[in-house]
Formats: C-alpha cells, structure tokens, sequence
C-alpha cells in the first residue's frame, strides 16, 4: 500500500506527521531536525516526497498541495478512483492544522537572498509545528490505527484467497 | 506500451458513463483548466470528434457540448468524465483552480507512484486560453452574468479554437507513439 500524506506543503508539518507514524520516536523539540524539513528544493517539484516504510512494508509519502488543499484533495481522490485503485492499495489522508497556510505563505519567501526567505520558512514552520504538535502526534497515531485496520482486512481477505493490494 | 484495441461500436464516442471494459488496457486522458467548464471542454470535445476540426464551431455546437459554461463552482477538483474515443481511451475534464502546472505534476507524479505513468495524458489548456475567454468566463461563471458574458466567451472559445486543435492533435500523436514504443 502507498500512504499519502497530503497538506499545504509536503517538507513541514505533513513530513513530521509521516515521521511520527513511522514510529521514530521525536518530541517537540526535535522535528526540525528531521531529514526533508523546510527543505524547499523538495516541495518545489512538485512531486510526492519518499519519507520511508512503515512495519507492514507500506511505504509513505508526503505531498504539498499549496492553498487549495480540498480541491488537490479531491482530485488526487478522482484520480486514484478512475486509476481503478482502493483505499487498500493508495491512503490519502489530508492533514490540516491551525496555521498551515501561515507556513505555506511562509515558503513563498524562499526567493528573499541571503538566506533570509529560509529563515522566515523555518521560524514560521517551527513556531507553527510547536504550538500544533499534539495535533499533529494524534493524527499519525489515527493513521497508524486507520493502516493497522486496513492492514488488518487486507491480511484477512488474503487468507481467504483474495490477493492484497 | 502494450494495448489491445479490439472494439466494436458501443465503444465509440459516447456522453454516457464509461462502459465496462478492462480498464488497464485504456488511456486515461485529462484535460484541466481553471473551472474546468471552457478551454478543458473544447479540448476534450475535441479530443472526443464531438467537434469538427475543419472549421471553427458554431456558439451552438459549442453549447451543446456536456459541461461547456454550465459547471458550478462546487466542481473544482472534480474530474469528470467526457467521452470515451472510438480507441476505447476515456476523456476527463477538470478544473483546477489556480493550482496551474502544479496539477499536471500531482498527477504524474502519482500515476508514477501508482505505476501506471504510461496510462495517463494529463494536458494543461490553459495556456491557450485568451483574455475574451478569461472575461467571459468570469461574467458566466463567478458573477452569474450569462447573457453578457456567454457571448464573449464563445467568441474567445472559437479564437482559441485552432490553438486547441493543434494542442489536442499534439496529444493524439504522442499517444501513438506511446503505442508504439
């Protein structure tokens, strides 16, 4: 199964969310550590972010949408349905917090020289994924809980001849 | 690329849902633009042969093409269904709003993941959309003004007719190349 992790940007608080669920154990203070954070080059092509493979072989992705999160939501969620694909073989799951536009707005200032539209990036990123990482902690485990079930069916539907996504 | 193309008439171009047939063998082509209601729409119309080539179309013939100036807002990243060309490949239009170039990367970049690249055209129209299109569509659909902005935008429609024309060809070719690769 591909899980997708989807938000206003792929490198901020979706990226510490799939890090989360893949049981790597960060607190509050750590995050901004994280291979991939704030790391603009990344969010710029467009394209999903590999973050890593969880325990049941499932590997997770994250990517940025901008402001229009509902409508790229929607249309990945088309997109997967007229690809012929089921929630067993791509989860997308949409993750807004509180200020991810504020972290969004923030990336656009990566242009600013010197380094300075990094830092606004990071201080906003880091101020925003602080105050939101209890959010943000209990949205991985709903996801760990959501995976282990789906994991569950698919497993269960193997046993009873049906081939896993 | 390897594609059975054995059909008979009921796969010829049609506005009814998709018939049942083995999806994997077919291409799945999107059009997108920003309301997903004009430049997407002429282009998938004329993808589907609901549209001559040899001539500009009438405002008729273009108001009478499925979702042509008649989308709801509510609709923005709906991908809806067009047609099905006489191939079998099934034709979507949708509007995106201003995720611009974003879209066609999302959607590859899935289809990458998916790992089914090679079953999907994704075809940006906007750039062949013309300020006439622009204001009337804006008149139509956002301010709800259809009798003033309808007629500005089939005229700017029929502008840009030839530009997608070219486009959709564009994309017909690299399909057979893709087949015959």
């Amino acid at each position: 199964m591909i899980i997708l992790l989807v938000g206003t940007t792929g490198v901020h608080h979706t990226l510490v969310a799939a890090h989360l669920y893949l049981k790597k154990n960060i607190s509050a203070g750590e995050f901004a550590h994280l291979d991939g954070y704030c790391d603009l080059s990344l969010e710029g092509s467009g394209f999903p972010i590999a973050i890593g493979c969880d325990g049941y072989g499932n590997n997770v992705y994250t990517l940025g949408l901008g402001r229009l999160v509902e409508i790229g939501n929607r249309a990945i969620n088309g997109f997967s349905q007229i690809m012929g694909f089921d929630s067993s073989q791509l989860l997308i799951r949409e993750l807004r917090i509180p200020g991810d536009l504020d972290i969004w707005a923030a990336s656009k200032a990566n242009w600013m020289p010197m380094g300075m539209g990094n830092a606004i990036n990071r201080l906003v990123a880091d101020r925003v994924i602080s105050r939101e990482f209890k959010r943000i902690k209990s949205e991985a485990l709903r996801l760990t809980e959501q995976v282990a079930l789906l994991q569950g069916v698919s497993d269960n539907m193997t046993g009873l001849g049906f081939k896993a996504g | 690329m390897a594609k059975t193309r054995k059909l008979t008439g009921r796969f010829q171009s049609s506005w009814l849902e998709p018939a049942v047939v083995n999806e994997a063998e077919f291409m799945k082509i999107i059009y997108h633009c920003f309301g997903g209601s004009h430049s997407s729409v002429t282009a998938a119309a004329i993808h589907l042969g609901f549209l001559p080539t040899n001539r500009i179309p009438s405002f008729h013939e273009l108001m009478a093409l499925p979702h042509f100036d008649k989308t709801p807002g509510d609709v923005y990243g709906v991908i809806r269904f067009m047609g099905r060309t006489g191939e079998g490949d099934e034709v979507y239009v949708l509007g995106k709003k201003n995720l611009g170039n974003r879209m066609d990367r999302i959607l590859i970049g899935l289809a990458e993941l998916l790992g089914v690249k090679d079953r999907v055209v994704v075809v940006n129209t906007m750039r062949y959309v013309n300020l006439f299109m622009m204001v009337g569509g804006f008149l139509s659909r956002r301010l709800g003004l259809v009798s003033l902005g309808r007629p500005i935008l089939v005229w700017g429609t029929r502008l840009a007719f030839p530009h997608l024309v070219r486009a959709v060809e564009e994309v017909k070719n690299e399909i057979r190349r893709g087949e015959e690769e």
